[in-house]
């Protein structure tokens, strides 16, 4: 199962250097500490500088939206925010990663980085960050349907969709054991825990189109991972949104939508 | 403010004790040296220590006081600022655009080489939760800006936030050591300006972070825990809790 699964999972790799570095992935959960010095090692040796940190125009104009119109902002103090900002992304994608070992899985998905999040303390984001993933995807939807060129788009976007559901049934089952917090259990096929190969498809590409976004070509061929997530993430934020009664509301059931997928 | 605190001293007749700890005769002549040089506006303290007590007392209880609705108005503007995201979330229309770049999202991710593929959800997901670490991290520095009677954000601010809040550890490293020692000397300077009473209080009840180790421990130490874990906290990281309870 694996070996086929290298060439293709090759493929959309955008840094080269890393392809011969695949191997065997270990259950090791070290201290998110330990992680920390490990992913600060491997920015100063992999990334350039310039791109380590959030560009400081994008950082003191999100900053300024809390403050008073009086309230000055030192340079030094921004430095200090892109700094942070970076060690907050590693922090979470260290701890997402762990789990995608966990439950062998080679994508890190959003539900893993809102996962994360949880697990780290971060409790207060997960409620808004549900909320606008559900968003996202309802106007990714509207989108699709809108416009006539990219209805092909949708439609290739909406088969590959149908295939992924058994992984995040499969997801789902696995869910109670690793997470400290037990949560709902929603399966309406619990009977599969079939994992189809992951194919390359351009709907989710699509789908992420942006100015900045445009120039990563690597992004389309995780498109079937973007598929998956869309499924997945249904049943995920299900769950999420259990936990938070205010917002349970605003999401709609998830066997509609995989009817709909189907 | 001079005058009021001799009645009740009077009426106590020495015997009077703080509500925390007990206050020990023996003990009286350190704490007065500490508070009198910390000070250093040479502000006469009486040497009954039936005076003594009841200036430190009522001192111990503005400080208090003034903490507590401090901590009170900190609390509601956390609270409006989770009620804001949500609602600011709920409103928007607009999933093209990000407030940060998507690609340099991506690529700091990838910096970690166990990370192997990343769906295209997971950097705007990222963009959106960066949004918000920002904003709150903002909103907390400031806080400790506004407590200090400035009006620049400054680093020690950002410094004062990391140490105040448990999430917040694993940016410790991040902000260097003499920008936490930078935060005690800049409390007593903008302390001491505004309102009579609260301006005593102020200072005086964090004048032992300049004080040599021993004579902090032994000030700390009659007035109880709270100080005592206040002057720990550079040392020790793990007395996060007691110090986001004094939201110093």
């Amino acid at each position: 199962m694996n070996n086929p699964q290298n060439p293709k999972a090759s493929a959309p790799c955008t840094l080269p250097p890393e392809l011969p570095k695949e191997a065997v992935a270990t259950d090791e959960a070290p201290p998110p500490m330990g992680n920390n010095n490990n992913t600060e090692s491997a920015t100063a040796t992999m990334v350039r500088e310039q791109d380590r940190l959030m560009p400081v125009a994008n950082v003191s104009r999100i900053m300024r939206q809390v403050l008073p119109p009086y309230a000055k902002i030192s340079d030094d103090a921004k430095e200090v925010i892109q700094e942070c900002v970076s060690e907050f992304i590693s922090f979470v994608t260290g701890e997402a990663n762990e789990r995608c070992h966990t439950e062998r899985r080679k994508t890190v998905t959003s539900e893993d980085i809102v996962w994360a999040m949880s697990r780290l303390g971060f409790d207060d984001y997960v409620a808004p960050l549900g909320a606008f993933l559900q968003r996202m995807r309802d106007d990714s939807d509207h989108g699709g349907e809108e416009r006539g060129g990219p209805a092909g788009r949708g439609g290739s976007r909406r088969g590959s969709s149908s295939l992924p559901l058994h992984c995040p049934q499969q997801m789902h089952h696995l869910h109670p054991a690793v997470c400290r917090r037990p949560h709902q259990s929603v399966s309406p096929a619990a009977g599969y825990a079939v994992r189809p190969v992951p194919r390359p498809m351009p709907a989710s590409g699509y789908r992420m189109q942006g100015g900045d976004h445009r120039s990563v070509g690597g992004v389309a061929p995780c498109s079937y991972g973007g598929a998956l997530v869309q499924a997945g993430g249904t049943q995920h934020v299900v769950g999420f949104h259990d936990d938070e009664a205010s917002s349970s509301s605003e999401n709609p059931p998830p066997e509609g939508r995989a009817a709909g997928s189907n | 403010m001079e005058p009021s605190p001799q009645p009740m001293g009077v009426a106590a007749g020495g015997s009077q004790v703080y509500p925390a700890s007990a206050y020990p005769p023996a003990a009286t002549v350190a704490p007065a040296s500490v508070v009198s040089a910390g000070l250093q506006s040479g502000q006469p303290f009486p040497a009954n220590p039936g005076h003594m007590s009841a200036q430190h007392q009522i001192v111990y209880q503005q400080a208090q006081q003034f903490h507590q609705q401090l901590q009170q108005q900190q609390q509601q503007q956390l609270q409006q600022f989770w009620v804001e995201r949500m609602t600011e979330i709920e409103a928007t229309t607009d999933f093209k655009n990000h407030n940060l770049p998507l690609a340099r999202i991506k690529k700091i991710m990838k910096a970690d080489e166990d990370v192997r593929m990343i769906s295209a959800e997971a950097p705007v997901v990222f963009a959106k939760a960066c949004e918000i670490f920002i904003l709150e991290l903002t909103l907390r520095s400031w806080m400790h800006t506004e407590e200090n009677k400035r009006r620049t954000l400054q680093k020690n601010d950002i410094a004062a936030a990391i140490t105040r809040t448990d999430i917040y550890d694993f940016l410790v490293d991040i902000v260097p050591r003499d920008e936490m020692k930078e935060d005690g000397i800049g409390l007593p300077r903008a302390g001491l300006p505004p309102m009579g009473a609260p301006a005593d209080a102020y200072p005086y009840y964090y004048m032992p972070q300049q004080q040599v180790p021993g004579s902090g421990m032994v000030y700390g130490a009659q007035q109880g825990h709270p100080v005592t874990y206040l002057w720990q906290e550079p040392q020790q990281q793990q007395e996060q809790a007691p110090e986001e309870q004094q939201s110093a």
